[in-house]
């Protein structure tokens, strides 16, 4: 509901409430001079808000001075009413499933078998469309050396993460097919090495480097770098500087607003005991962000954004280019990050892409950036799955095989101006025959 | 009247004060303020330098009062509330605190009540049912019923009827408190009918929860006044009128003969712990004849208590005009046999005198035991908790894999067909067939097809994975399975781990936690609840302020908050132990105010008047009079609350804040319920929810026999 199309924006409005267009007007007012109570909402999306319950219910009643129409000049939107049912993620595809809601992403791997096993039945109200491995999940080591440093034992951490053969021994110590047939068995998740999606232009299978599982390997890298297990406790002990002596030990944020963040997490302390790591997961209970945000943090466990999938959108994002990307690798405006070489090289790259006109050759260089950020291990990427839309039966208009996520999220792919309802499907309305702040 | 009013008044308002204050502390105690989080946001997203966020963030401070002293800040947020009722602007919202509590809290309130009465009705209704019916089919059944409401996590239960309704039936009634058309309309019977559709999970889990809890507490208590004299008195009494003219002249008098007759010393025996043998002797009242003082007595009115517990040497005889008579003769030690024949020659002074047996007296314990091993669902109970406890101290031993070893080929196993025949005959060891999996290409559900050409079996006291006994590091296991030739009985998790050796290791800490908690806490409970009891004056005032403050706590932020000040590598044994003591500090204080409420009436009793009269101190009338009758009730909330340890565990694991891996418990295995596919289709990872419902129950039949075998009423 909040992407682009539904926008306030409508200046005749907004401008007398801004300080600059109005000495009276403070910065501080202009927060709440549009408060969401504030019904009708002020905007030049297609549906116009009417009534908001919160926690509850929004509903919204097409806005009559829509600036669309379709191909045969009709005024877009179809559908008179749209009410929005204010619940969570996972809810929501579990309410679309059973039949409560309309439409919903299904994103989290652990429904879609039993989904699937219900969209067996004839009754099942919805149609699933299976998109792309657009999802990801990755681990982030934090590789920044000029924020978020605590103490030496950050500062220790920090070092050797930005050190290859450390990133190449976690890496190696993951079993990636084992983590996908954990999340949801069958032929959904794929191994992910980390950096651009398989299933985009960008990707080919010679422009990645993939460390397959190798626990040996990784122990035999921990060694190299000087690790070894002291105390006969299964753990490997950091043998010089000023952590010497101690268990090597890092923090594993995640959310625990997704199952599946749980789940991978479980697993990857298992492999990391295997190697003698000891991983201590650190649970919160909202976005992974608001624990990345503060730069104090060792490892976190997330799902990717669009960024890897249609890296054109979102170039800033994959190379440090300013002081808060990567998000595993930050710096502060004072003290901006301190550049590993490959980085370097990947920052060349995204500076040339983004003024390079030629698609064919802008593609290659996003393999080669690829190749290079898998090369180096610039995060340890886990695994990814396809993401299905489902939709209820009765709507039509809906362009089959839009993905759950790409440039935008499907809410804004599947153009839900052009949804349409045959009339013995239509639903009840809440506020038939009224146009929104008119009657 | 008023003064006790005006006096509890009063104290519950200082009680709110200091929960007022805990309160704050503990939405202070996180590191950082919202100064913090305004100047990181500030650098991450606005890409603000240090020094420019840093004055943002103290803008920040000072417009929301958090550049003042601490005290400050807590009297500007209680001042607020107090005298404008005002709690703050909520950013998520952009509205009052006020508003939005005052919004949910008459739904919170409706459902709570709902719940509670519920609750209440048919959990007591039950509990009373029970009592009656002791050990008859009703009882069972409405055990077995409080069992499973007690021990079934709520959460869950949740996850069960969510995923019922969603994927099974498909219903439209999930996720909210109204369908779209009712959210907004004014009430009506429809509203509230569409209300009911969508909140019955919710109202069922809570009061199946609750049920059971006053089932089992109304049961008990029940049972005790059941067992009361004054009851079987009425009793007879009551068979007496029931029966024909012509006899109920004889059986009227009947009661006042039990008590001042031959009875008394039968009868002091039999509740005393004789059991059922009432020609014994030895605990019959040497100087019965000053109890034995025969004249009208009407039913009820003229009661003989015999006392339970470690001390039976004392029989009170309450007789209508309140006087009280105490005869402190007939004990374990030191008794001829002379006072029991004078005993004898006084009280039966007819022919009908049994002859004297003299046997050796009885330890309390002995007629724990005695009665206790006549309980069959009790001695079942304590045979179970053995084997658990043993099966817990030998897991290492027991558990034929490596419970954290996982198996990529072998991700959600099925639980494994075990044939004990083949051709070639009968094997005492059972083998099992590898499992190959194939997917249903419609639904991309799996297909276990067994390979009948390979048998795994395991080797007896074989070598396998590594572990330690006792601290002696050993590998040889009763049943050695090799990952080459899976056999896993009870199948194998998301990451081909096997679940029965997970199960079994696992249930080492949940025990470890229940046993620590419980025992704490128990020792304090008893301990404050019978000090404050007894002694009633400031010191029970000022222990039940105690007691209020920590039933006043709110529990869940209170975990929340402790959380956060958890250091980001804290030790995961470090936290377990700091979680049992949380626990433990939470969990006390409901059982030491029902302590106390036994004490206080046992305190009252004409017994420990007459103790104190001659003279006994305060040590030995707590531990002889006062402890062994409270004993009953702290048996049976013991084992209420060994359950509820496990379950809490559970719910904090569920919230992710409770044990830490690689330390994992029962609580952390329950937890897989939260991947809705293990529901419906890998539902063996959900063993841990049978071995946590046997605990319970064994803890809980054990608790009931004890219950009864301490029982100075029980027949």
């Amino acid at each position: 509901m909040a992407y682009i199309n539904l926008c306030p924006g409508p200046s005749h409005i907004l401008k007398p409430l801004h300080p600059t267009y109005n000495a009276n007007a403070t910065y501080e007012a202009y927060i709440n001079a549009l408060p969401a109570n504030k019904l009708p909402w002020v905007s030049m999306g297609p549906w116009v808000a009417v009534e908001y319950k919160p926690d509850e219910i929004m509903v919204f009643r097409r806005n009559p001075y829509f600036w669309q129409v379709d191909d045969q000049g009709n005024q877009l939107p179809y559908l008179d009413e749209v009410q929005w049912k204010l619940s969570s993620w996972e809810d929501r595809t579990i309410q679309t499933v059973a039949g409560s809601a309309d439409y919903s992403n299904m994103e989290n791997p652990s429904i879609y078998l039993e989904s699937l096993k219900r969209a067996q039945e004839p009754d099942f109200p919805n149609n699933v469309y299976w998109g792309p491995r657009s999802l990801h999940w990755r681990i982030d080591l934090n590789l920044s050396t000029t924020c978020g440093v605590a103490g030496e034992r950050d500062a220790a951490l920090r070092e050797l993460h930005r050190n290859k053969d450390f990133r190449r021994a976690i890496t190696q110590a993951t079993d990636r097919e084992a983590l996908g047939q954990s999340l949801v068995r069958g032929p959904f998740a794929h191994p992910f090495a980390g950096g651009l999606h398989t299933e985009t232009p960008f990707y080919k299978a010679d422009m990645v480097v993939f460390y397959p599982y190798d626990p040996e390997g990784a122990e035999t890298l921990l060694a190299k770098l000087s690790f070894e297990d002291t105390d006969g406790d299964g753990l490997v002990n950091w043998t010089d500087g000023p952590l010497a002596g101690q268990n090597l030990e890092v923090t594993l944020h995640h959310t625990l607003l997704r199952t599946t963040d749980v789940s991978l997490t479980d697993s990857v302390v298992s492999m990391m005991q295997d190697v003698g790591i000891r991983v201590i997961p650190r649970p919160i209970q909202q976005g992974a962000e608001v624990v990345r945000e503060t730069c104090e943090w060792d490892w976190i466990l997330d799902r990717g954004d669009n960024e890897y999938h249609v890296p054109i959108a979102n170039l800033d994002w994959l190379a440090p280019l300013a002081t808060n990307v990567p998000q595993w690798h930050q710096g502060t405006a004072e003290h901006p990050q301190v550049l590993l070489p490959f980085e370097e090289t990947l920052v060349e790259l995204i500076t040339k892409i983004r003024i390079e006109p030629d698609i064919e050759t802008r593609n290659e260089m996003l393999r080669e950036y690829n190749r290079v950020f898998t090369d180096n291990i610039y995060n340890v990427g886990l695994i990814t799955i396809p993401a299905a839309l489902l939709i209820n039966k009765r709507i039509k208009n809906v362009p089959p095989g839009t993905p759950v996520l790409a440039y935008q999220w499907s809410e804004d792919a599947v153009m839900r101006e052009c949804f349409w309802v045959a009339e013995g499907d239509q639903i009840q309305e809440l506020f038939p025959e009224t146009l929104p702040g008119i009657n | 009247m008023a003064a006790f009013l005006w006096r509890r008044s009063l104290s519950a308002l200082g009680l709110l004060f200091v929960v007022s204050i805990v309160s704050f502390i503990l939405i202070q105690a996180p590191e950082g303020d919202f100064g913090t989080h305004y100047k990181t946001f500030a650098i991450s997203q606005g890409g603000m330098t240090e020094a420019d966020a840093q004055k943002l963030a103290d803008q920040i401070r000072v417009r929301y009062g958090l550049d003042q002293p601490l005290y400050l800040q807590y009297l500007n947020w209680i001042g607020g509330i107090v005298t404008e009722g005002d709690f703050g602007q909520s950013f998520t919202y952009n509205k009052p605190v006020a508003d939005l509590i005052g919004e949910r809290l008459w739904r919170t309130l409706g459902i709570a009540l709902t719940c509670h009465l519920l609750a209440t009705l048919i959990g007591v209704s039950l509990g009373i049912y029970a009592a009656v019916n002791q050990h008859r089919l009703g009882d069972t059944a409405s055990t077995v019923l409080a069992f499973l409401g007690m021990t079934i996590p709520r959460y869950f239960m949740a996850l069960l009827i969510l995923y019922w309704l969603a994927f099974i039936v498909g219903s439209p009634y999930i996720g909210s408190l109204f369908s779209p058309r009712y959210v907004l309309a004014p009430w009506s019977l429809a509203k509230f009918w569409d209300l009911l559709l969508h909140i019955w999970p919710i109202i069922l889990i809570a009061t199946v929860g609750g049920l059971a809890y006053n089932l089992r507490v109304m049961r008990c208590n029940l049972l005790d006044v059941l067992r009361q004299p004054f009851i079987e008195t009425a009793r007879e009494g009551a068979a007496g009128e029931e029966s024909d003219p012509q006899t109920r002249r004889t059986q009227r008098a009947a009661p006042a003969r039990h008590v001042s007759g031959r009875h008394p010393a039968l009868y002091a025996d039999r509740r005393a712990g004789g059991g059922d043998r009432p020609e014994r002797a030895d605990h019959r009242p040497a100087d019965a004849r000053h109890i034995g003082t025969p004249g009208r007595v009407r039913n009820g009115d003229d009661i003989l208590v015999a006392l339970p517990g470690a001390d039976h040497r004392q029989l009170h005889r309450r007789s209508a005009s309140g006087s009280t008579r105490s005869a402190n003769s007939h004990g374990r030690s030191g008794m001829s046999t002379q006072p029991i024949a004078d005993a004898r020659a006084g009280l039966l002074a007819d022919d009908a005198a049994p002859a004297v047996q003299t046997t050796r007296s009885q330890t309390y314990l002995n007629l724990v035991w005695r009665r206790f091993r006549k309980n069959r669902v009790g001695m079942t109970g304590g045979v179970l908790v053995a084997l658990l406890l043993l099966t817990t101290i030998f897991a290492d031993f027991l558990a034929p894999y490596d419970p954290a070893q996982r198996d990529r080929d072998n991700i959600y196993t099925p639980p494994a067909n075990l044939h004990f025949v083949s051709d070639e005959g009968f094997h005492p060891i059972p083998f099992a067939h590898p499992v190959a999996v194939t997917l249903n290409p419609q639904t991309f559900e799996l297909v276990f097809t067994e390979d009948t050409g390979v048998r795994c079996r395991p080797e007896f006291l074989g070598k396998g994975w590594n572990c330690t006994l006792f601290g002696i590091p050993m590998n040889r296991h009763l049943l050695a399975a090799s990952l080459e030739c899976p056999w896993h009985i009870l199948g194998t998790d998301r990451d081909g781990r096997d679940m029965l050796s997970r199960v079994l290791i696992r249930s080492q800490l949940t025990l470890i936690m229940a046993g620590l908690v419980v025992a704490i806490a128990v020792t304090i409970d008893t301990l404050f609840g019978i000090v404050s009891g007894y002694n009633g004056g400031t010191v029970d005032h000022w222990l039940q302020r105690g007691v209020e403050f920590i039933l006043a706590l709110p529990e869940l932020p209170f975990y929340f908050a402790l959380v956060a000040i958890i250091p980001r590598n804290a030790e995961p044994l470090h936290v377990f132990f700091m979680l049992a003591a949380i626990l433990s500090l939470l969990k006390w204080a409901q059982l030491a105010r029902e302590v106390r409420g036994k004490t206080l009436s046992i305190s009252q009793l004409d017994y420990v008047t007459a103790a104190e009269a001659v003279g006994a101190g305060t040590p030995r009338i707590v531990m002889r009079h006062i402890l062994p009758n409270v004993m009953s009730h702290v048996v049976v909330v013991t084992t209420l609350m060994i359950p509820i340890v496990v379950l809490i565990e559970s719910f904090l694991s569920f919230l992710g804040l409770g044990v830490q891996p690689p330390l994992v418990s029962w609580g952390m295995l329950l937890n897989a319920g939260k991947d809705l596919q293990n529901l419906g289709s890998y539902p063996w990872v959900l063993t841990p929810v049978v071995a946590t419902l046997i605990t319970v129950l064994s803890f809980n039949m054990l608790g009931d026999g004890l219950r009864d075998a301490v029982d100075p009423y029980q027949h």
